[in-house]
């Protein structure tokens, strides 16, 4: 039940959200990468043209210190106050579909907006989780309160949802047949494996 | 996270009241203990299930435990009411409880309707009390908090969600922390599980 949520190596989430594309130009000239913007392939990266690369390639650079990139539209300035005003009326899923795990790829680069982009993250997180909480125990038909939420209240909003379901069935139709647990139909599973191979 | 049917058959293991109406007059040996023996008409102690078992092929009558009654939930229903914090029940499995009985012994509890919509106003006020408290932990970031008198069923209930908003909230300020020297100051307004400033409550 319990998810991981921390992203690790091969979580699809943190692939997908390092996925992500973010305007940037190069402030250096960088050989052998021209094939990286497709509108003018003819030279190699210079300093003014804006292009969009995924997260993980800015890191890349970011190391060389070849580039400067702009905070994504979800967490400028305009949109970090709408979400401090009130996050629960943001369609997070609309404005970025890993919104704190892309949020906090991006603080970790280097940025000079990078810490406020990270109180807002948490500030955002917070003030939704009563309504995450409240749609997953409460509305029958919330498809639309889904749809806005991102990836990661999704999962809580699943495992919420699930549970919730679990004991309105028990406090209406009560608990029924148990069934066998895992474990012991897995034992049986093994000691007939057992005798087969003793024969 | 579990079923809710795994917490009922915890709560099958609690004790209760019959009046058998056969006689046995060895005791039953089980794990639980030992019971016995059955004289017919004199009230003995059993775990529920042994209750329920009895009751379904109508060898014995229930008798409901002590604060199954309209009138004593319903001080209960007050002082839970009163009470900023959740008060001592009689018993931890009161929802369970209440639930199996009345399904199977429903005609020798007195006033089964009322006591269930008792009950139900109960775990409704609890649980109320429960999520907005859940609220308020995270809203203010507390890192610790008390949670004296709640039932298995009710810890249940927030458990899904729970521990894995702490964990997505830890991961969000872990980098803060240890990246973050620009602010150490203002910190202490968030507490986060390495500094530590809490209130015990809820």
């Amino acid at each position: 039940m319990y998810r991981n949520i921390k992203p690790h190596y091969f979580s699809i989430d943190a692939i997908m959200a390092a996925q992500e594309k973010i305007q940037c130009s190069f402030i250096k000239n960088v050989e052998h990468v021209d094939f990286l913007d497709m509108t003018n392939a003819e030279k190699d990266e210079e300093s003014d043209p804006k292009i969009e690369l995924p997260l993980w390639m800015i890191k890349v650079f970011i190391a060389g210190k070849s580039i400067q990139f702009d905070i994504p539209k979800a967490y400028n300035e305009i949109y970090r106050g709408v979400l401090t005003a009130d996050a629960n009326v943001v369609d997070l899923f609309k404005l970025c579909k890993h919104f704190y795990l892309f949020g906090k790829f991006l603080s970790q680069l280097e940025h000079r907006e990078a810490y406020e982009v990270r109180r807002t993250l948490i500030q955002t997180f917070i003030d939704r989780f009563k309504q995450t909480m409240d749609w997953a125990q409460n509305i029958d038909d919330n498809l639309p309160c889904f749809n806005r939420l991102d990836c990661l209240e999704r999962s809580i909003f699943n495992d919420a949802r699930v549970a919730q379901q679990h004991l309105n069935t028990y406090l209406t139709e009560g608990s029924g047949q148990m069934e066998i647990a895992a474990m012991i139909s897995n034992y049986r599973k093994r000691k007939m494996h057992e005798s087969r191979v003793l024969e | 996270m579990m079923h809710p049917s795994e917490i009922e058959f915890m709560a099958e293991n609690e004790i209760i009241q019959i009046v058998p109406t056969f006689n046995h007059a060895g005791h039953v040996h089980l794990i639980c203990g030992s019971y016995g023996p059955f004289r017919a008409g004199l009230p003995l102690n059993v775990p529920i299930w042994v209750a329920l078992n009895l009751r379904q092929k109508k060898t014995c009558r229930i008798l409901a435990p002590d604060w199954m009654a309209v009138d004593k939930l319903q001080e209960r229903l007050e002082e839970e009411k009163a009470s900023k914090f959740f008060t001592q029940l009689p018993s931890n499995f009161y929802l369970e409880i209440t639930q199996m009985l009345l399904t199977v012994a429903s005609e020798d509890i007195p006033q089964g309707n009322d006591i269930k919509t008792a009950v139900k106003d109960l775990w409704d006020l609890r649980i109320a009390k429960l999520r907005s408290s859940v609220d308020l932990f995270i809203k203010e970031g507390r890192v610790q908090a008390s949670l004296n008198h709640l039932t298995p069923m009710e810890i249940n209930s927030v458990r899904p969600v729970f521990p894995d908003t702490l964990d997505a909230l830890m991961t969000l300020h872990e980098h803060i922390n240890s990246s973050d020297d620009r602010e150490d100051s203002s910190q202490s307004s968030i507490a986060t599980p390495s500094s530590a400033s809490f209130s015990p409550s809820l």
